[in-house]
């Protein structure tokens, strides 16, 4: 942004030039500063932040049933119909959201599955583009995206098995690994922006964003990794911005002993519970937070069984705290119907 | 009045002392040229000289706008009033109620318009459920004992969705139209729609804090071309203050010249400013506290502030600090149909929805125990719903009554749809 | 340092003063340091005159010296104590807000600053039967909550009406405003437009308008707020009336909390009180002050139906927060 392209008296724009301050950070100057440092008068230094102002906002205030056109209704299946009931339609467009749950509870598999259901066009609940997978944990599951991938037939009947078999969906599932803060930092800052700028992908999954922040901090560096963890948050929602892009990221749990801090609901058996990790600073950050459970028992479906899984809305501004059972089946996590 | 504190340019002020002028009365009379061969100063500035000394010379010092003015809200001599008139401009103006009427009764009748209230939380209490509840509320017709405003939301968190919206919308639409009693009514309903309370939500995105100064200083002017807004919601400030702050002090500087802005735009546009706020944890002699976040300075910014938080399965409201109200901590539940009043009776812990569920065949047996116990409590809740009813007639106004009812109503929704989820349980 | 400007006293006339100018002499004060003897020569004027003008400016503008002891009778004579309505902080505060002073409440937010001004506004037009200036920078004051505080003392609601009457406010938001307001307070213009004298000027927040212009790297806020100072203090003076100012405070990594705006402005308020929240629920409430007794807490409770009350008086362990004066009469 250039102080030429502001509707603005020549005089005052030669005078703030003359202060070498940007359009930006002449609104981060108090008034009488601006008038010492400018030497401009008081009408002129109002002038002048007004010009700045107009050009930093990107629309002026609009009524609501406008914007309803927008982005901000768009959601991303997750390839399950039941499962999507419980989100109201899928991810936001716009926003991270978080799935956290302990190891064994399927939040991989879920990622997975959105990997592939975003790849659909819009009118069965993709983004018509593919999806970027930072891991930082494990390696990829490569063999179990090609069996969800063969699987898919199965898991979206409502989709024409024409247009499933048309879609070439390893190919555009960008893979990429970060085995340190510093390179999931320039991968987020660099590598993904590209992808997302040529239109390739419209969801970034990162699984998970627990395992650095908790490995490369010791405890007495808390400050620092909140530090790091506001300024990665910062780009995700960047990105999600720009973009109108879905972020899911996958956080792990960590044991809660004491409720006495009330961030969560404490459960009423009293028994230890799990929260998500990576504590409030994260959890500010967060805009839908989702959780994962392995149950105990079975359920089966045709000749496969599984243990019962739960997904859980903790919070979310559109959503009703609640839940659905759900399974991990050789095609993908699926609902389970809840009828008695 | 001396001349170092008029709202000139620096310069232009220490030429002036320098040539011996100290108070702005020695330069009365004076012509510009005089001025400008006496102290060097150009001829534009000397004009600007002699305004500040005619201006500080009639109204009794007229301020040039502010430097949180803006669009020239505050040009004038400084209004003066007594606090009997200040108080009759505090009686005639209507509070936004909130729905929920215990919150309502410890605020004295709903969110105060004019001042300036906070909401913190930590993610997950409902603070932007609030906030949405009153974008709508605020609309409701002045028959209905609303104030039929607008409102303008000025969202940095990308946490303002249509649909949430859309339900509590639909909630008070059919609230309201259950409340019809004469024809006024008949006809103010006739406008009220969701399709209208969306209209009049005035909608901006702010992404960094940069863009929110920017909207801020905007705003005034916006308020002024739109009389009718009643209420501006910002949600949250904290978010983008707490990202890319390496200083401190400027952070805390810009903050504070924020909340100035903010007063001064509900004092002079008869607004409501509702800000949210997150909390952060202090470590305080070895044991870690909730705190809301943005420093020990912002804490004196809102007016009012209002903590929301979870204690064990209730959700408490706390009025934290109120220049008019007592401290104090309601109970209220968010439902689908948005911020509500908590249910009174005493409920089971299996009515909630569970944050964990590590079910075992014990806990089966647990759930079929419960759902019995649910019987029960319905049983007794439907006598709670007698006794409200009866309480509610002795209040005088038929709304709360109708919120209690609605209220009730959702309750009973709720535990349907708990029960449904017990039986599923059972039968996995 | 006033210009010279002909007819300030006899004998200075136009053309003097016109000659004085091109000998580089434009103040009161180049005249009073000049040579007299070399100046009558470069402007070819009586060396007498010249002296009498000079003994005529002198006798103007120079400040007249008066005794310790004269000093004292007037200020025995002249000083008002008012009290605050409340006799435990009256008696931390040596019986109550002195006129021609600055006192200063700082504390957190929810300390309950805000409520022991609306006590002192209640009290002095209620009881004292006085007029109030309440400047509101924040928008907290709550004219329900005055006529609250009222209801509480009085029974009668034309005493109600008329004490509500007697507190003047002004609502300014931004330290332009506040100082237009002051200076036009000092140059009585605002005094008479009161009618009735003024015995306490309330300013409820000092730092809610200095701080937006202070911090980082911006200077001009520092000479604002010495402005505000002066202001505050010449006024307190000139009109005989207390001045009761709040601040707000900031935490120290410690954990400690201190009144706010720096070292510079620790040096205005000639009192300052801490206020503290202590516990949860906005019970007890305790009050520093670092005036007379150092080493005294006061607990006091702010109570919902009436205003400030005394609960305990009891010795603090650790030191005061702010400046240690003793030694007062």
């Amino acid at each position: 942004m250039d102080w030429d392209q502001l509707e603005l008296h020549p005089r005052i724009i030669s005078a703030v030039r003359r202060c070498a301050l940007s359009v930006r950070a002449v609104l981060c100057v108090s008034a009488p500063d601006l008038q010492r440092l400018s030497g401009l008068s008081r009408s002129d230094t109002q002038q002048l932040l007004t010009a700045a102002a107009t050009a930093c906002r990107r629309h002026a205030p609009l009524p609501a049933l406008l914007s309803r056109g927008f982005q901000s209704s768009l959601r991303l299946s997750v390839g399950c119909p039941i499962l999507d009931e419980l989100l109201r339609g899928g991810l936001p467009a716009e926003g991270v959201t978080e799935l956290s749950g302990e190891s064994g509870a399927g939040k991989t598999q879920l990622a997975l599955q959105v990997c592939l259901s975003v790849q659909y066009p819009t009118q069965y609940g993709g983004l018509d583009a593919g999806a970027v997978f930072i891991s930082t944990e494990d390696s990829f599951p490569v063999r179990r995206l090609q069996q969800l991938i063969r699987g898919q037939s199965c898991l979206r009947s409502d989709v024409p098995p024409s247009l499933i078999s048309s879609l070439n969906f390893s190919d555009r599932v960008y893979i990429e690994h970060a085995a340190d803060l510093a390179s999931l930092q320039e991968c987020v800052s660099r590598r993904v922006p590209l992808l997302l700028a040529r239109g390739l992908v419209r969801l970034v999954v990162v699984d998970s964003v627990a395992a650095l922040f908790r490995s490369d901090f010791l405890a007495s560096d808390w400050l620092e990794r909140n530090r790091q963890l506001l300024t990665f948050s910062a780009a995700l929602h960047h990105l999600s911005r720009e973009y109108s892009t879905p972020v899911l990221c996958i956080n792990q749990v960590t044991d809660v002993f004491s409720s006495s801090d009330s961030l969560v609901p404490s459960s009423s058996t009293g028994t230890p519970t799990v929260a998500p990790a990576l504590g409030l600073a994260w959890a500010n950050q967060v805009m839908v937070r989702l959780m994962m459970w392995r149950l105990q028992g079975t359920v089966s479906r045709g000749d496969q069984s599984s243990a019962p899984r739960r997904l859980q809305v903790v919070f979310a501004p559109h959503l009703a705290r609640g839940g659905r059972g759900a399974g991990v089946w050789r095609e993908g996590v699926r609902g389970l119907t809840e009828t008695a | 009045m001396q001349i170092s504190s008029c709202s000139l340019s620096p310069a232009v002020k220490s030429r002036l002392t320098a040539a011996g002028f100290h108070f702005l009365s020695e330069l009365r009379g004076l012509s510009p040229s005089h001025i400008c061969a006496e102290t060097g100063v150009s001829q534009q500035e000397a004009l600007q000289v002699l305004q500040a000394v005619r201006g500080g010379a009639s109204g009794g010092g007229a301020s040039v706008g502010g430097a949180s003015g803006g669009g020239g809200a505050s040009v004038g001599p400084p209004p003066s009033l007594t606090a009997l008139q200040l108080l009759q401009e505090e009686q005639s103006q209507r509070s936004i109620f909130s729905f929920c009427s215990q919150l309502d009764a410890t605020l004295g009748g709903g969110l105060p318009v004019g001042k300036t209230t906070e909401i913190c939380g930590a993610p997950g209490t409902g603070k932007t459920q609030l906030c949405l509840q009153l974008v709508v509320d605020v609309q409701v017709p002045v028959c209905f004992g609303g104030l039929g405003g607008q409102v303008v939301v000025v969202d940095t968190e990308g946490s303002f969705l249509l649909q949430r919206v859309q339900d509590i919308a639909g909630a008070v639409v059919k609230h309201c139209s259950l409340l019809v009693e004469d024809d006024e009514q008949r006809v103010a309903m006739t406008t009220f729609s969701v399709e209208t309370i969306l209209s009049n939500i005035f909608l901006v995105r702010c992404h960094d804090y940069v863009e929110l100064l920017a909207e801020l200083h905007l705003l005034p002017d916006f308020l002024s071309e739109h009389p009718r807004v009643r209420l501006l919601v910002i949600d949250s400030v904290a978010f983008p203050f707490r990202l890319h702050f390496d200083e401190l002090s400027q952070r805390t500087r810009l903050l504070n010249g924020l909340a100035q802005q903010l007063i001064a735009m509900a004092t002079s546009h008869n607004v409501a400013v509702v800000i949210t706020n997150q909390m952060t944890t202090r470590l305080r002699g070895g044991q870690s506290q909730l705190v809301p976040a943005l420093g020990e300075s912002w804490g004196h910014a809102p007016t009012i502030r209002l903590l929301l938080q979870w204690a064990g399965t209730q959700r408490l409201a706390t009025i934290f600090k109120s220049p008019g109200h007592p401290g104090a901590t309601v109970q209220y539940q968010i439902t689908s149909d948005g911020f509500r009043d908590a249910d009174q009776s005493e409920q089971p812990p299996s009515k909630r929805p569970r944050t964990h569920t590590v079910q075992s065949a014990t806990g089966q047996r647990d759930s079929n125990q419960s759902s019995a116990g649910q019987r029960d409590s319905n049983q007794s809740a439907a006598g709670q719903r007698d006794s409200n009813q009866s309480a509610a007639g002795q209040r005088d106004s038929n709304q709360s009554a109708a919120g209690q009812r609605d209220s009730n109503q959702s309750a009973a929704g709720q535990r349907d749809s708990n029960q449904s989820a017990a039986g599923q349980r059972e039968c996995s | 340092m006033v210009v010279l400007r002909e007819g300030m006293c006899p004998g200075l006339d136009a053309d003097l003063v016109r000659d004085l100018r091109a000998a580089g002499i434009k103040t009161v004060e180049d005249v009073v340091s000049s040579d007299i003897e070399d100046l009558a020569q470069r402007c070819s004027v009586s060396y007498k005159a010249l002296f009498a003008i000079r003994r005529v400016l002198l006798a103007q503008h120079a400040a007249f010296p008066v005794s310790g002891a004269d000093l004292y009778e007037e200020l025995l004579s002249s000083t008002a104590i008012i009290s605050t309505g409340n006799p435990s902080l009256d008696k931390l505060l040596d019986s109550g807000l002195f006129t021609g002073e600055i006192t200063e409440l700082s504390g957190g937010p929810g300390s309950g600053k805000s409520q022991v001004c609306f006590g002192v506004a209640v009290h002095v037009s209620l009881h004292l039967k006085q007029s109030v200036i309440f400047i509101d920078t924040t928008g907290g004051l709550t004219a329900s909550r005055l006529l609250q505080m009222m209801q509480t003392e009085s029974s009668n609601p034309e005493e109600q009406t008329e004490a509500l009457q007697r507190i003047h406010v002004f609502r300014l938001f931004n330290i332009f405003s506040l100082l237009d307001c002051l200076f036009a307070l000092r140059s009585g213009r605002l005094q008479q437009a009161c009618a009735g004298s003024v015995k306490a000027v309330i300013v409820d927040s000092v730092s809610a308008v200095i701080s937006p212009l202070l911090g980082g790297k911006q200077n001009e806020g520092m000479s604002l707020m010495i402005q505000v100072a002066g202001a505050l203090k010449t006024m307190a003076k000139d009109f005989n009336v207390a001045a009761l100012v709040t601040n707000h405070v900031t935490r120290s990594d410690s954990g400690g909390v201190q009144p706010g705006l720096g070292v510079s402005w620790s040096h205005i308020p000639r009192t300052r009180v801490l206020l503290e929240r202590r516990g949860e629920g906005g019970g007890g409430r305790a009050l520093q002050s670092a005036l007379c007794d150092p080493d005294q807490v006061l607990q006091t409770a702010l109570s919902h139906q009436g205003r400030v009350r005394p609960a305990v008086v009891e010795p603090l362990e650790r030191g005061v927060v702010g400046k240690e004066k003793t030694g007062r009469d």
